[in-house]
């Protein structure tokens, strides 16, 4: 099976080697990308399967980013990255379906497979969905 | 100054006044009280409440009735100057019966606006310990009549009543600001830290797994410390957060009908592993019917959890742990004994400081130095107390008395 692809954007290098490290240690191919403008840039070369979207960035911020996202695609997970726990771009960002936050300060090992999970969970439903359809067109 | 001359009801409004006055920790409420009850009294027209600014050595206007509210931002009197300005340098009262008349102040006898004419005026100094931290003035009685002796008498009085009310909410106000800007800047300086902290902890987390098959290796056992002494800075910068918050009064409780011994169950459970390692056996006793208190689980946990992890830390191998709750009076009562080193006499309040380092707290702990602390304040705003006794070499117990869920009045 081909590996799932995850886009990191964030502009703290360390964060993204690390975040990087453990998402390849657990099977994924990791694309990055140090600013919004660059992300986006990445969302259509790099096709990814899921996106780590830090939220404050210099430039695009991650919300921008994630605006511009959705305008295009409703369905690829996106996960906002923060370096605080209780934050009121947390409740913006939720508009735009967001598949989870991520805080900085937290247990990266844990977090990392939240984010795992999270992205099989989204995978099953896209799944689901495009099965829907093929069964719509039969 | 001589109260002979005030009339018995107006006497006990100052006393009503007074004692309201000191009832607030909010300035410009007390000034409020104060200006407003006088003026009534009195029956003036005008009158202002200011304070002394000590920097730059003037008076400004903290509470007036019948100003203009521009007049009130604006107006600034250099100490000395006028009469307010007089009345805090000399620290001596004035009654004035006409001003335009009064040779000490002719240049104020030209209001600069029309809106109101200054006739008859009292002013008077607010003094704690001999220094004036500010004058009321009130202008023009109503009914037309100059005021008296009388009326200079019963402001003086009020004055020398309720300086220390004014003195005390201003001391309160500055303390709780001071705390206010030093929960923001632990805030930031924790919030900075923890970023690289993160960093740190998930790199060494990184390179353990890397290692983890040669369990003995020197490497695993300095990674391993340095992993350990992460998770110590992460819970400082947490306490000191934590503590902070207590300081600046915002740390709010979530308040539950919460069953005390099923919550010092819970505890014990929790500190139990810990404890059998060491052989400490942990007994409690539950000698109350009705166990309930009014108070924030996750805040009580906090604190109990504290003093467990205390006793299982500081008693040696093959020890015991007591914990015993029991009514007191309106309160219950909380105590953990332990069979460990004990606390000296001298220490005994000290314990509750923070980053205090007792000599018993080197023998290999690793708190953060702000457990108790944090206790103490979690405590307090339950409006209960906590404290230690104990004696080198018999153990130390601590205790907690909480208030007991007023229902059971009830039952």
């Amino acid at each position: 099976m081909e590996k799932l692809k995850v886009l990191i954007v964030d502009d703290e290098p360390e964060f993204v080697e690390l975040v990087k490290m453990r998402l390849e240690s657990s099977g994924y191919d990791v694309i990055t990308a140090p600013d919004g403008k660059a992300g986006l840039a990445q969302i259509k070369t790099g096709a990814p399967d899921a996106v780590l979207l830090d939220i404050f960035m210099p430039g695009i911020d991650g919300l921008e980013v994630l605006k511009k996202i959705r305008r295009h695609n409703k369905v690829l997970p996106v996960f906002i990255v923060t370096a605080f726990s209780s934050e009121d771009r947390f409740e913006k960002a939720r508009k735009y379906n967001v598949s989870g936050f991520i805080v900085k300060t937290s247990d990266l090992k844990k977090e990392v497979v939240n984010i795992a999970n999270a992205i099989s969970v989204s995978r099953m439903y896209k799944g689901e969905s495009s099965s829907n359809k093929q069964k719509g067109k039969q | 100054m001589n109260y002979k001359g005030i009339s018995n009801p107006k006497l006990i409004t100052v006393f009503e006044l007074t004692k309201e006055a000191h009832s607030f920790m909010d300035t410009e409420k007390c000034v409020s009280t104060i200006l407003g009850r006088i003026s009534d009294i009195l029956d003036t027209e005008v009158g202002s409440v200011m304070l002394v600014d000590e920097k730059r050595q003037e008076l400004f206007i903290k509470k007036a009735s019948g100003l203009d509210a521009d007049i009130v931002r604006q107006t600034r009197v250099k100490i000395g100057e006028g009469i307010a300005g007089w009345v805090a340098k000399e620290g001596k009262s004035l009654l004035v019966d006409d001003i335009s008349q009064d040779n000490r102040f002719k240049k104020s006898g030209k209001p600069k606006s029309k809106r109101y004419a200054t006739n008859s005026l009292l002013s008077v100094p607010f003094k704690v310990g001999g220094k004036v931290i500010g004058v009321i003035n009130v202008n023009n009685k109503k009914a037309k009549l100059n005021f008296n002796n009388e009326d200079l008498a019963l402001l003086s009085l009020v004055s020398e009543q309720t300086g220390l009310a004014i003195q005390n909410a201003l001391i309160y106000e500055e303390a709780s600001r001071l705390a206010n800007l030093k929960l923001d800047f632990v805030s930031d300086i924790s919030h900075e830290l923890k970023n690289p902290l993160a960093i740190i902890r998930d790199s060494i987390s990184l390179a353990s797994e890397g290692i983890a098959k040669d369990a003995n290796s020197k490497e695993k056992h300095l990674l391993e410390m340095a992993s350990r002494n992460i998770e110590r800075l992460d819970r400082l910068l947490d306490s000191l957060l934590d503590l902070a918050k207590f300081e600046a009064g915002r740390a709010p409780l979530e308040r539950t009908y919460l069953d005390i011994k099923k919550l010092i169950i819970d505890c014990v459970d929790f500190i139990k592993p810990i404890a059998e390692k060491k052989s400490i056996r942990i007994k409690t006793s539950f000698l109350l019917a009705y166990s309930k208190v009014w108070a924030d689980n996750d805040r009580i946990t906090q604190v109990i959890n504290n003093l467990l992890s205390n006793a299982v830390k500081f008693t040696p191998e093959g020890g015991s742990v007591d914990v015993m709750v029991k009514k007191r009076d309106k309160n219950i009562l909380i105590s953990v004994q332990d069979s460990g080193v004990g606390i000296r006499k001298k220490d005994l309040l000290k314990l509750f400081n923070k980053f205090e380092r007792l000599d018993v707290y080197q023998q290999g702990a690793r708190g953060t130095g702000l457990g108790l602390a944090i206790c103490k304040e979690i405590i307090s705003v339950h409006n209960g107390k906590i404290w230690a006794i104990g004696k080198p070499g018999k153990g130390s117990r601590f205790n907690i008395l909480l208030p007991k869920d007023l229902r059971e009045e009830e039952r």
